[in-house]
């Protein structure tokens, strides 16, 4: 060991060693080999312990014409690699960020845009210096299993919440322009965040950051519109006490995630699905009902006539 | 065969001249990165008394990557298939540089100490372990008897 470098653990290895080490072990985090914690800045030479080293090569190495080679190469090494600046074969050089994309929810490496799984970008091989994707995961045990099914089908369609502000606009709003609906549905987020601030502290996407403040924004509108936002009010409390009787308070956190990553286009194209309506269901209910109650006249009227 | 690293001769000298109880590691003559391996069925475990053979290979890569371990001797094991591959993490995702041939025989002896059905590799063994773990451990010690000697 010609060149002891020493890793923020405070182990030290040969430079050329763990050189090799973090190559090899570049698809995953970054560790030490004696402790196994995380390496996020790179080692650093180890000036005692080269001139301690040195000191005793050259007093009591047995044959030092091969020691000397070695050493010069390994020096001569380190400090070139040093000079152009890619130590430790530039593992610790080659990183991005691991960026959640608003649109689709999936994590991207800031380098290249590609689709990241892990700690490796596939396309750059840049190491994420973040780990978004890890973090998407829900814990298992905070959510209830049918909310799960749906965090993971993706955050953009968290469609529960979705389906009842649906057949909140529809049922009162379906004259108005789309502008008032998204507005109005601001203010209804609005109302909901301060319900959600206890969910807050667990979020961990990129793209909520972006919904909350997106909402803070939208507090004033919400204001002005108060009055006439009394109906979506009476409809939220309901949520509320909803939400307190399962127990679980996970749903104003979707609505954030929700807020974050659309636009009023999203609810234009949603409206087309009929099933998540809520006064569409109705009318279908309804239907439904008459045309039964049609046919069970038809039957007593064939009856009748039998 | 190129030439060994310094590494894989001191280890090899260190296990012939303080080899670890109950292990023993021997190179190939023709290959010396093939080692024949015994280890002894830990005490108070269901193959106490038995003594197993393994093969290990040290890959080109070593010691950046781990070595190669598999059982020739059949056991009855949840986390050993019946090919006598070994699911152990440091044999895998949890290898480090610093691990050696003792350090990875050590771990396997421990792992017949504590088998974890949990995280099976034979499902079959698994299931009948969570099933009856005593009828588990009495078939483990049958095979033992009957291969393991």
């Amino acid at each position: 060991m010609y060149v002891p470098v020493m890793t923020s653990c405070g182990h030290n290895y040969c430079y050329e060693c763990i050189s090799n080490w973090l190559v090899s072990n570049n698809a995953n985090e970054l560790t030490c080999p004696q402790c196994r914690s995380p390496l996020k800045e790179p080692p650093a030479l180890n000036v005692a312990l080269q001139n301690l080293l040195n000191y005793v090569v050259d007093n009591y190495a047995i044959s030092s014409l091969q020691t000397d080679g070695t050493r010069a190469e390994s020096v001569d090494q380190y400090r070139d690699d040093n000079f152009s600046g890619r130590l430790f074969k530039n593992v610790f050089n080659n990183t991005a960020m691991a960026i959640v994309d608003d649109d689709d929810g999936v994590a991207r490496c800031s380098n290249c845009h590609w689709e990241v799984e892990g700690d490796v970008c596939p396309h750059c091989s840049a190491r994420m210096r973040n780990r978004a994707v890890e973090e998407e995961e829900f814990p298992s045990d905070e959510y209830s299993e049918d909310e799960i099914e749906r965090i993971q089908y993706g955050a953009n369609r968290a469609l529960g919440v979705r389906d009842e502000q649906g057949a909140d606009e529809h049922s009162e709003s379906d004259s108005e322009s789309d502008e008032s609906n998204f507005e109005r549905r601001n203010g209804t987020l609005a109302n909901i965040s301060g319900h959600a601030q206890l969910g807050r502290s667990r979020r961990r996407f990129d793209g909520s950051q972006h919904g909350s403040e997106d909402l803070m924004n939208s507090e004033g509108a919400m204001e002005s519109e108060d009055a006439e936002d009394s109906d979506l009010d009476s409809f939220i409390v309901n949520e509320e006490e909803e939400d307190e009787i399962g127990g679980e308070q996970e749903e104003p956190e979707q609505v954030e995630l929700d807020g974050s990553d659309h636009d009023s286009d999203f609810y234009e194209h949603h409206d087309i699905d009929g099933f998540v309506s809520g006064d569409s269901l109705d009318n279908d209910s309804e239907d439904g009902h008459k045309k039964r109650k049609r046919r069970i006249q038809v039957v007593l009227d064939s009856d009748e006539d039998d | 065969m190129a030439s060994l690293p310094k590494r894989i001769i001191k280890e090899t000298e260190r296990l012939v001249s303080d080899p670890v109880p109950g292990i023993t590691a021997q190179p190939h003559e023709d290959n010396l990165r093939y080692f024949q391996v015994t280890i002894e069925g830990p005490q108070q475990s269901p193959y106490e008394s038995g003594v197993f053979q393994l093969e290990l290979f040290l890959p080109d890569d070593y010691p950046m990557e781990a070595p190669k371990v598999r059982f020739l001797t059949k056991i009855y094991h949840p986390n050993i298939d019946r090919l006598g591959r070994i699911c152990l993490d440091v044999l895998k995702t949890n290898w480090s540089p610093a691990l050696q041939i003792r350090t990875v025989l050590l771990s396997v002896q421990a792992l017949l100490a504590s088998p974890n059905p949990n995280d099976p590799l034979a499902n079959d063994v698994a299931e009948d372990w969570i099933r009856n773990e005593d009828a588990a451990i009495a078939k483990a010690r049958e095979w033992t008897q009957l291969y393991a000697k």
